[in-house]
C-alpha cells in the first residue's frame, strides 16, 4: 500500500526528514511517534503534497509515485490527510465543500457527479453513523468550530471520501482529550481490511484508544525504532530518550 | 476654450433646453469638472473620462445598422435577458438614457408604483461636474414614484450602445412614507465601447425602507461614472449594494444624506477590476441627524493589473448625538501587479459618536488552498471557491436570485485563472 524509501525533506537550509523508510500494508494501522521537532508533521505534509519543501526519495501508494503528483491528484488516488489544525474557510459552505470534494473523487474514477439532493442523503447517512450533528452541513467549513467539532469534520470527510490510505496528523492534539477520543473512534469505525492508516502523534494517550498494528519512532528525521504495540508501553514508561539515543545527539 | 465648453461643443445637448439644463450649465461654469485636487476623485482618472466622452465613436459603430432605426428597436428583450440576466419581477429598459417603452414592462408595474418622465425641472444641486454635464446634455430622465405598501421590486436595465457623446441616464426614485421598495439598477453594454455618466437620486420619506442594488457590468472598453444620492427621512432605512464588475474605468459615488433622526444606513460594495481596470467606489454618509446608524462593508477583488479603490467617507455634524458608524474594507489581490486602495475618511465634529473602521489587503490563503486541494478539489476550482467566498459577503445581500447568480457568474468569469 504505502511504501516510503529514503525520503528527505528540506525547508530552506534545514533538513527536516533525513531518509525515512516506512511500509504500511493494507488493513493495518501504524503509529508514528517521536519527540518534538522529530519531523512528524513534515512527514504528513510531504506525503500529502504541501509545497515549501525540497523532497528526495520515493513515496508510493499502490505502486503510484506520489511525489510527482499535485495534492489533489494524490487525494483522488486515495490519499487522505486529516489535519492537525483543520483550516477555517469562511464563506464556503460545508455541504458545498464536501460535495465538491466527493465529486472530484468521482470524476477521477469516471463516475457521474452526485446531485445536491442525493448528496444530502448520503452525507446524513455518514453523519448518523459517526454521531455528527446534521447542522454541520449548513455551516461554513470549520468556521467557529470547536477543536472537537473540527476533528469530527475531518472524520466525516474521511468517511465520505473513503480513502485507501489515511494519514492522521495528531501531533499536538493530545492537548485536547475530547478531540483525541473523536479521532480514535473515527479510526476504529473506518478501519477496514482494504484501508491503511498512519497516525502521527506525540502522545501515547491516543494509543489507549486505538490499537495499532505497528509503532514507529521518528527522531531527527528518521525512523529509529519500529515494533509492535508493546513499544508504546516502553515509551510511556521511559520516554523517547532511550529509544532515539544516538539519533538525537 | 475651457474643458467644459470644449466638451459640450463636441457632445452637444441632445435634449430641448429646459430650466434644469440652464441651471446645470451655470453650475458647471462655476464649478467645472472634478480635478486632481478633489479628494473624492483621487482614484478615478478624470482626464481619461473626459477624453473618452469627447472621443466616443459615432453611434453607427455600435450594433445598430448604420442609418437605421433608433437603438431601442434594434435591442430586443432577448438581448437584454442575455446581457443583464432575468430577475424576478418587472423590468424597465433604458437605452442610452432614454426609456425604451416597447422593451419595458410598463403594464406590469408593482402596485402603487408609477413611472414617468422626470421633466427638465431644476432639482437638487448636482453632486459633481459630471452630473451637471449629464443634465446639460440631457437625454430623458426617468422618474419612479412609489406609493404606500411593501415587498415590491423594480429592475432597471441601462443599456449603453456606445453612441457619440456618451449616455447620460438619470433616474429619480421617490419612496413614500412607510413604504418598502427595492430598486435594482444594472448597467450593461452591447459590445461597443461606451461612456456612461449615470445619476440616480433617491428620496425616502419617513419610515420608508429602500433597497438599492446597483450593478455596473459595462463592457471591457467602456467607461462608467455614476453616482447615487440618497436623502433619508426620519427613521428611514437604506440597504444599498454596489457592484462594479465591468468597465475599464468604473466609478460609483454613493452619497447618503442622513439629516433626519433615527435613520439606518447599511451599505456594501464589491469591485472586481481586472486587466488594467480602475474601479473606484466612494461612499459618503453624512450623519447630520441624531441617532443615525451606518455600516459600510467593502470588498475588492483585483486581478491582473486591476486596481480597486474604496473611500469610506463618514461625516458627523456638530451637535448630533447617538451616532454609530462602522466601516470594514478588505481587498483580495489575485496577482503581483493587482492593487487596492482603502481609505477611511472620517470627519467627526461631535462627541457622542461610536465609530469603527478596519481595512485589510491580502492574497488567497495558502493554507485554505492546500486544505481544499488535499480533498481532491483541483487548484483552479479551489481558487474559485475561495474567491466566491470572499465576494459572497456582498453578493449574498442581493435577494433576487436571478441577479445574484448573474453577478456570481460575472465575478467568476473575471477572476478565472487569476490568483
Amino acid at each position: 500500500m504505502l511504501s516510503i524509501h529514503d525520503l528527505t525533506a528540506t525547508a530552506g537550509e534545514t533538513r527536516i526528514l533525513d531518509g525515512v523508510d516506512l511500509d504500511v500494508p493494507a488493513g493495518e494501522v501504524h503509529v508514528v511517534m517521536g519527540p518534538n521537532g522529530a519531523g512528524k508533521s513534515t512527514l504528513a505534509n510531504v506525503i500529502a503534497g504541501r509545497d515549501g519543501y525540497e523532497v528526495t526519495g520515493t513515496a508510493t501508494l499502490d505502486g503510484v509515485d506520489l511525489l510527482g503528483l499535485t495534492p489533489e491528484e494524490r487525494a483522488v488516488r486515495g490519499l487522505f490527510l486529516a489535519f492537525q489544525y483543520p483550516v477555517e474557510i469562511p464563506g464556503v459552505g460545508n455541504a458545498a465543500f464536501l460535495r465538491t470534494a466527493l465529486n472530484a473523487h468521482r470524476a477521477a474514477r469516471g463516475e457521474p457527479e452526485v446531485a445536491a439532493v442525493d448528496f444530502l442523503g448520503l452525507a446524513r447517512e455518514h453523519m448518523a453513523r459517526l454521531d455528527i450533528d446534521p447542522a454541520f452541513l449548513s455551516r461554513a467549513v470549520n468556521e467557529g468550530f470547536s477543536g472537537g467539532e473540527k476533528k469530527r469534520n475531518e472524520i466525516l470527510q474521511m468517511s465520505l471520501l473513503e480513502p485507501r490510505l489515511a494519514v492522521l496528523d495528531e501531533t499536538d492534539s493530545g492537548l485536547d482529550l475530547d478531540a483525541l477520543r473523536i479521532v480514535a473512534a473515527g479510526i476504529e469505525r473506518l478501519r477496514t481490511p482494504e484501508r491503511a492508516m498512519v497516525v502521527i502523534t506525540h502522545y501515547p494517550r491516543l494509543l489507549d484508544l486505538v490499537r495499532p498494528d505497528r509503532v514507529h519512532v521518528l527522531a531527527a528525521g528518521r525512523i529509529v525504532t519500529s515494533g509492535g504495540p508493546e513499544l508504546v508501553a516502553t515509551i510511556e514508561a521511559e520516554g523517547f530518550a532511550p529509544l532515539v539515543g544516538s539519533a538525537v545527539g | 476654450m475651457t474643458v467644459v465648453a470644449d466638451l459640450l461643443d463636441r457632445i452637444g445637448p441632445v435634449a430641448a433646453p429646459s430650466k434644469g439644463a440652464a441651471e446645470a450649465r451655470a453650475w458647471l461654469d462655476r464649478h467645472g469638472l472634478p480635478d486632481r485636487r478633489d479628494e473624492a476623485w483621487r482614484y478615478t482618472p478624470v482626464p481619461a473620462v473626459v477624453e473618452a466622452l469627447a472621443e466616443t465613436p459615432p453611434s453607427d459603430a455600435g450594433p445598430v445598422p448604420s442609418g437605421a432605426v433608433p437603438a431601442a428597436i434594434a435591442i430586443d428583450r432577448d438581448l437584454v435577458d442575455r446581457r443583464a440576466g432575468r430577475p424576478d419581477g418587472p423590468r424597465l429598459v433604458v437605452v442610452d438614457g432614454r426609456l425604451a417603452a416597447p422593451l419595458s414592462d410598463l403594464d406590469a408595474l408593482p402596485a402603487a408604483v408609477r413611472v414617468g418622465p422626470a421633466g427638465g425641472a431644476p432639482g437638487a444641486p448636482p453632486a459633481d461636474g459630471f452630473e451637471a454635464l449629464g443634465r446639460v446634455v440631457g437625454g430623458g430622465a426617468v422618474a419612479v414614484d412609489v406609493g404606500p405598501g411593501g415587498d415590491r421590486r423594480l429592475h432597471v436595465v441601462h443599456v449603453a450602445t456606445g453612441r457619440s457623446g456618451g449616455a447620460h441616464p438619470a433616474l429619480s426614485l421617490h419612496v413614500s412614507a412607510g413604504a418598502a421598495f427595492e430598486l435594482i439598477e444594472t448597467f450593461v453594454g452591447v459590445g461597443a465601447a461606451a461612456v456612461v455618466n449615470a445619476a440616480t437620486r433617491v428620496t425616502a420619506e419617513d419610515g420608508a425602507t429602500v433597497g438599492l442594488v446597483r450593478v455596473v457590468a459595462e463592457d471591457d472598453e467602456s467607461v462608467h461614472v455614476g453616482r447615487t444620492a440618497v436623502a433619508l427621512g426620519r427613521g428611514a432605512t437604506l440597504r444599498g449594494t454596489s457592484v462594479l464588475v465591468g468597465g475599464r474605468i468604473a466609478r460609483h459615488a454613493l452619497d447618503v444624506d442622513a439629516a433626519a433622526p433615527g435613520s439606518h444606513v447599511d451599505v456594501a460594495g464589491l469591485a472586481v477590476p481586472r486587466h488594467h481596470d480602475r474601479h473606484d467606489t466612494v461612499v459618503t454618509v453624512d450623519h447630520a441627524g441624531d441617532d443615525v446608524r451606518s455600516g459600510q462593508i467593502f470588498r475588492v477583488i483585483a486581478a491582473d493589473r486591476g486596481r480597486g479603490s474604496f473611500s469610506g467617507h463618514v461625516i458627523v455634524r456638530p451637535g448630533t448625538v447617538g451616532t454609530d458608524a462602522d466601516q470594514s474594507s478588505r481587498a483580495l489581490l489575485l496577482g503581483p501587479d493587482a492593487q487596492a486602495d482603502s481609505r477611511p475618511w472620517l470627519e467627526i465634529f461631535a462627541d457622542d459618536v461610536r465609530c469603527t473602521h478596519g481595512a485589510t489587503v491580502g492574497r488567497l490563503d495558502d493554507d485554505a488552498l492546500f486544505y481544499l486541494r488535499s480533498r481532491g478539489i483541483p487548484a483552479a476550482e479551489a481558487r474559485r471557491l475561495l474567491v466566491a467566498a470572499f465576494a459572497a459577503e456582498v453578493v449574498d445581500r442581493i435577494g433576487d436570485t436571478g441577479t445574484r447568480e448573474w453577478v456570481e457568474a460575472r465575478v467568476r468569469a473575471r477572476t478565472v485563472g487569476a490568483g
